[in-house]
């Protein structure tokens, strides 16, 4: 599942999804990556935002569910100015 | 039949013993188990973390650092403004390192090194840049380089000199530079690479040396403008690419776990 997650986030960022700062996008993104049975958040914090950004599936995971988490740094740049950024996201299987 | 009671509970009982030591095996596995998943997805997340920082410094690099650079099997090229221009890299790249040394690990992202050094591995050759006095070097740790090729552009300066200093040998060296109204110097021969030698050129906006001693090169650009192309070649492996890479280390630790990954940030 943690490989699952990476990739799923890999590509959002290599595609430049992330770096929209768009949940609808973002949302979009995950939900065409990940398989069926599967739900996941990512949250975004960054320079370029004043407050954290979230994106996530539908469904939230049940209780004791076992969840898998990591992070990925990324940033963005307008002209000379460059926004670093975090992505934390967490997989479950639903 | 009383064979036969006692083959049959001897029977059950080595069964029950196979069964035993299957379940000790499984009960001693199952507690590994746990500490080697513990183990695997620890690495996984270093290394998740490793890549993301290293990908993105390197992208930054390239974005930021004014120049260009590529390395192969048989040459790496280095492509750049002397003097060089720090500030837009430096302060990108502090930006970032804020950022992520904010994050939980204070020391995840090393400081930039102001010398740039890039090196090719694993032939061991190394570039770095002395920016208080507007140079460039090229130098070894493992295999001496094999040649030099380089390219100089004046922009508008006109070149009004060209001066040789080599002793003769067996390593190839190459330099064209072009400046205004047509101006030129060229140079191409076959050079000692151990015995200092110098090319100075002079131009309407200053002047600029290339200097080879112990096989390693420099350029210093005094009070003038110039773009680089630097060639360097070696003897690589043609089996696979060099890889360059920028010695500024990332040191990827997650609090509470002991394993810790320090890598430089590949650049290709």
């Amino acid at each position: 599942m943690l490989r699952l997650a990476s990739d799923v986030v890999t590509v959002l960022d290599a595609d430049g999804t992330l770096k929209t700062f768009d949940s609808v996008q973002i949302k979009s993104g995950m939900i065409s990556l990940l398989p069926e049975n599967y739900g996941m958040r990512i949250t975004i914090n960054s320079t370029y935002l004043t407050k954290p950004l979230i994106a996530e599936t539908d469904t939230a995971p049940l209780e004791k569910k076992f969840i898998v988490s990591g992070k990925r740094f990324f940033y963005a740049s307008s002209g000379t100015v460059v926004y670093p950024s975090l992505a934390s996201f967490e997989v479950w299987q639903e | 039949m009383k064979k036969k009671g006692i083959f049959f509970t001897l029977g059950l009982t080595l069964f029950a013993f196979v069964i035993l030591a299957l379940s000790l095996n499984y009960a001693k596995n199952s507690s590994s188990y746990d500490l080697k998943f513990l183990e695997l997805s620890t690495a996984g997340r270093i290394y998740d973390l490793d890549q993301s920082l290293e990908n993105s410094l390197a992208s930054l690099f390239s974005d930021f650092s004014s120049m260009t650079y590529t390395a192969s099997s048989s040459e790496a090229i280095f492509q750049y403004n002397l003097p060089y221009n720090f500030t837009r890299l430096n302060q990108s790249y502090q930006t970032f390192r804020q950022f992520a040394n904010s994050q939980g690990n204070p020391n995840l992202v090393s400081p930039l090194q102001n010398n740039l050094s890039i090196s090719v591995q694993p032939m061991g050759i190394l570039f770095w840049q002395n920016l208080s006095r507007n140079s460039s070097h090229i130098s070894y740790t493992i295999n001496p380089p094999t040649s030099y090729s380089i390219d100089l552009n004046f922009f508008e300066a006109n070149i009004t000199s060209c001066t040789p200093s080599f002793s003769s040998g067996n390593f190839s060296l190459g330099v064209f530079a072009v400046g205004g109204n047509g101006s030129s110097c060229s140079y191409n021969s076959s050079i000692n690479p151990v015995s200092l030698g110098s090319l100075q050129i002079g131009s309407t906006k200053g002047s600029f040396t290339l200097q080879v001693s112990n096989y390693s090169l420099s350029l210093i650009a005094t009070n003038s403008s110039v773009a680089v192309t630097s060639r360097v070649g070696y003897n690589g492996n043609p089996s696979f690419l060099e890889t360059l890479e920028l010695l500024t280390p990332i040191n990827v630790s997650i609090p509470g776990l002991i394993a810790s990954k320090i890598s430089p940030i590949r650049l290709s």
